[in-house]
């Protein structure tokens, strides 16, 4: 039987317990290493949860998650405003970004559709979005290459081409370093499915 | 720790925290089951892109006596069912085929005939059988597996062979003839003919001589009341497949 922790180190082993990816023993662990760093130190973690629930919110335009209305994307004059980047949730923008292909803008959806959840399109910012496309020539899906992912893209992309806009899908297929020997039948299909012409 | 090996058919996949995936299954000898793919949605993952719902697979599972969750293990491809899925017609229909599974399937007990119906109509939709019929075929077969909803042959109160229409009974979510019940949501011959047609005849039988768009959206409708009163709440693929279609 382990020693019984006191009362408000078992309430933070508790509380880290909570947040993903962390078990008991990284909770312990980090609760331990807290107990240790300086009282200033834990005040600046502890400010720092507190802000990003105080400070941050939804851009009303885009969605992404800002501390100013509008984000610094949607108010960039540098980036092409005829073409939207649609993603499923506001980190998805990052991995993007990191990228340097897309200039444009950017509109989170804030979720896929999903008919086993119970997720219909009234769940996402469906509206948001088609209330914004003025000025735009090009939307760029960039939703999850899973079924819920598909699903929202081809829904979007049915609503965009009635309104005569380009749309377009990000490719499915192998990863860069691959092995077509050890890639699986869905993946290597679908890498096939969207080959390039040379 | 007991390790288990059989074919399987995949009714939904849904993330676990950074890595994992929880991938609900039916086999004829276990049931439904829900176990957890470990790394699942990492680059490298050696599940790769063979979780998707409705894949029919051979696969092993690692259970531990009392706990809920199974472990998987090997994973591998039997049949993919992306082809039913090319379309947002086609995603929304699957989830609605796996939903009823998750719905009907009980956990840990044998469910040879519901692995059957289920195998057979992805098995037909990938042939090319027209989803409305396959849908509707589906639909008949879950409620009847569930002993909810026999063959209509004769009027439950009075033993009567039915006439040309038969009575919706609310509150039985069974059909009855008009005379026992006068008034109500009655369905014709042509919908009788298919319920009756549909116990003796498979996917590709019907489908040489189809029934009309009318027929079969009435027998959708009989067929989500009866489901609606014996779950006492409508699926949630059916609901975001009215929502999404109705564009």
């Amino acid at each position: 039987m382990g020693v019984a922790m006191s009362d408000p180190l078992a309430r933070l082993v508790g509380e880290l317990s909570r947040l993903p990816s962390i078990g008991p023993k990284t909770a312990n662990r980090l609760a331990h290493h807290l107990l240790r760093v300086s009282r200033q130190e834990a005040a600046t973690l502890s400010k720092a949860i507190l802000d990003v629930k105080d400070l941050l919110f939804h851009c009303k335009t885009c969605f992404s998650i800002t501390d100013r209305d509008p984000c610094l994307i949607c108010t960039d004059p540098q980036r092409h405003r005829n073409r939207l980047c649609v993603v499923e949730e506001p980190f998805n923008i990052q991995p993007i970004e990191r990228t340097g292909e897309h200039h444009g803008l950017y509109h989170v959806l804030l979720g896929a559709l999903s008919p086993q959840r119970g997720i219909g399109p009234q769940d996402l910012t469906v509206d948001a979005l088609m209330q914004r496309l003025e000025g735009i020539e090009e939307v760029i899906l960039a939703t999850n290459p899973n079924v819920e992912g598909e699903a929202t893209a081809l829904y979007l992309a049915r609503l965009l081409k009635q309104r005569g806009l380009s749309v377009s899908r990000l490719a499915f297929g192998m990863p860069v370093g691959a092995d077509i020997e050890f890639t699986d039948e869905v993946t290597l299909g679908r890498s096939l499915a969207g080959r390039q012409p040379l | 720790m007991r390790r288990v090996h059989t074919t399987a058919l995949l009714l939904d996949v849904r993330d676990l925290q950074e890595k994992d995936r929880i991938v609900t299954f039916l086999t004829v000898e276990h049931g439904q089951k829900r176990g957890v793919a470990r790394s699942a949605r990492t680059k490298f993952s050696r599940y790769a892109g063979q979780l998707q719902p409705l894949a029919k697979v051979q696969l092993s599972w690692f259970e531990k006596e009392g706990r809920d969750l199974v472990r998987l293990g090997e994973v591998e491809l039997e049949r993919p069912a992306m082809a039913i899925m090319e379309d947002l017609e086609g995603i929304l229909l699957s989830s609605y085929l796996a939903e009823h599974m998750v719905h009907f399937a009980q956990e840990n007990e044998p469910s040879p005939k519901l692995f059957r119906l289920l195998d057979s109509t992805i098995e037909a939709l990938l042939a090319g059988v027209d989803r409305h019929l396959a849908a509707r075929y589906y639909e008949i077969w879950v409620l009847r597996l569930a002993g909810i909803f026999p063959p209509p042959s004769i009027c439950p109160l009075c033993a009567q062979p039915f006439p040309d229409r038969a009575v919706l009974m609310a509150a039985e979510g069974a059909l009855v003839c008009p005379s026992c019940m006068p008034g109500g949501w009655t369905i014709g011959a042509a919908e009788l003919e298919l319920l009756r047609h549909s116990a003796r005849q498979n996917l590709a039988q019907l489908s040489t001589r189809p029934p009309t768009a009318a027929v079969l959206n009435r027998i959708e409708e009989l067929c989500g009341r009866i489901r609606r009163h014996f779950l006492q709440t409508e699926l949630r693929s059916y609901q975001v497949m009215r929502d999404t279609l109705a564009i």
